[in-house]
């Protein structure tokens, strides 16, 4: 590579190009040995002094060329670990946020709660004070910003086993087809809706009329907020009907067969006495009440403004609600 | 004989002292071990044809260090390095291959 001795052969190849690549093919030693061989055969070998000098510094050269191997060791070991350190910091992380976006959610829970008993002691003192609280209390329920209690079904769900290798019993990574995804939980939520719930939670998490089930990654989400198998969903509704019509809905039939076929666990019982949260409240940022009086009026039009983009004010029941 | 010496001795050291590599220096020392590497079995080669020089083993890999370091460091300031660090692995790792190969023709004859 340093050297400029002249290319011993010089065939017939016509561009540069392949004579180069050739050369890289067949002449691997560094030609400045064959020349310094022949420069030694012409001249002599240098002088003592001289040679004293170079065999210290390849010497030298051998030794850097000892240290950058073993540095280049020591990185290549160090490096595998270091991954996996990132991997456990990062995981470490998230542990520590989700706990504590947990303890805020509790505080909160805590803090509504206490709102509304606030709110209930302030407003006991008149009857239409305590009618209000109530009308309050159940439009909380309704809309899943309160806690409810009552009967209907519990519905259990868990992932099948991963698929292992037949041969090594090793987990292998093909699509886990046993476990269960965001589109099941819909099902199973919306046949719930569909069989007469009132309220409905998983593993916990209160559905509101905005909450959403999806996911990210390998990860199923309700409302952001993660949630793992085993699922356990809670709705309330008619204790008699509820678990029957869930029982024959096409949700829980395709669940009967996933369980034979992916070995996923399902089960849906009646159950008397059901307590389910309430779902963290949405901010409200544009849209604003609608004042009592005029909601009465059966006809939305006239008055100033003209704004024919009022709401109707008869509650749109949460049957429509989004999935038709 | 005494570079070989020089070798395992520059590899207890590295191993035992554990020096550390600047973070502006660390991409460059995977190209650097190629060249090292090259330069090492260049030098076993020509051992082995008795027509090493010290010179030569000296230059070479200074040499050969330097420019591989230089073209990678050229291509990250272009944005091909990658691309340029592997030409240079495959250049050099073809001499490699072929000095082990003319190595082994000397050793075992085959």
């Amino acid at each position: 590579m340093t050297a400029s001795a002249p290319s011993p052969r010089r065939d017939g190849s016509t561009a540069p190009g392949a004579r180069m690549l050739a050369d890289l093919l067949t002449n691997h030693l560094d030609p400045g040995y064959a020349a310094a061989a022949r420069r030694r055969d012409r001249e002599g070998p240098p002088p003592p002094l001289e040679r004293r000098t170079l065999r210290t510094a390849a010497v030298l050269a051998a030794l850097v060329i000892g240290v950058v191997l073993a540095i280049a060791y020591e990185q290549a070991v160090a490096r595998a670990p270091e991954a996996a350190r990132t991997r456990a910091a990062l995981a470490r992380d998230v542990d520590q946020r989700s706990e504590r976006t947990d303890r805020l959610q509790r505080s909160a829970e805590t803090l509504r709660e206490q709102v509304a008993q606030d709110r209930a002691d302030a407003l006991a003192g008149d009857s239409s004070g305590a009618a209000a609280v109530t009308t309050l209390r159940e439009l909380e329920a309704v809309t899943g910003l309160g806690r409810v209690a009552g009967p209907g079904v519990l519905v259990r769900l868990a992932d099948g086993p991963p698929p292992k290798d037949p041969v090594t019993g090793e987990p292998t990574s093909e699509a886990d087809l046993g476990r269960i995804q965001d589109r099941d939980l819909q099902d199973v939520v919306n046949a719930l809706w569909a069989s007469g719930a009132e309220a409905i939670s998983i593993n916990g998490q209160r559905l509101a009329a905005t909450s959403a089930i999806r996911s990210a990654g390998g990860a199923v989400l309700v409302d952001f907020r993660p949630v793992g198998s085993p699922y356990s969903l809670r709705a309330i509704g008619n204790p008699d009907l509820l678990p029957k019509r869930f029982d024959g809905s096409a949700a829980a039939r395709r669940f009967r067969g996933y369980e034979q076929q992916y070995g996923m666990s399902f089960s849906a019982e009646r159950d008397d006495r059901l307590e389910l949260p309430a779902a963290p409240a949405p901010e409200l940022a544009y849209a604003r009440p609608v004042a009592p009086e005029r909601t009465a009026a059966p006809t939305p039009s006239a008055r100033g403004g003209g704004s024919s983009t009022r709401t109707p004010t008869t509650p749109v029941p949460s049957a429509t609600g989004g999935r038709p | 004989m005494i570079a070989a010496l020089a070798l395992a001795v520059g590899i207890v050291l590295g191993l035992v002292l554990e020096p550390s590599v600047p973070a502006p220096l660390q991409p460059y020392l995977p190209i650097a071990v190629v060249a090292a590497l090259d330069a090492v079995f260049g030098g076993i080669r020509a051992r082995l044809d008795g027509i090493f020089d010290d010179k030569v083993f000296v230059v070479s890999f200074v040499s050969n260090v330097l420019i591989a370091a230089l073209i990678v460091f050229l291509g990250d300031k272009l944005g091909v390095g990658g691309q340029l660090s592997t030409g240079v692995v495959v250049v050099l790792g073809i001499r490699i291959f072929g000095n082990a190969a003319a190595i082994r023709r000397h050793v075992f004859h085959a």
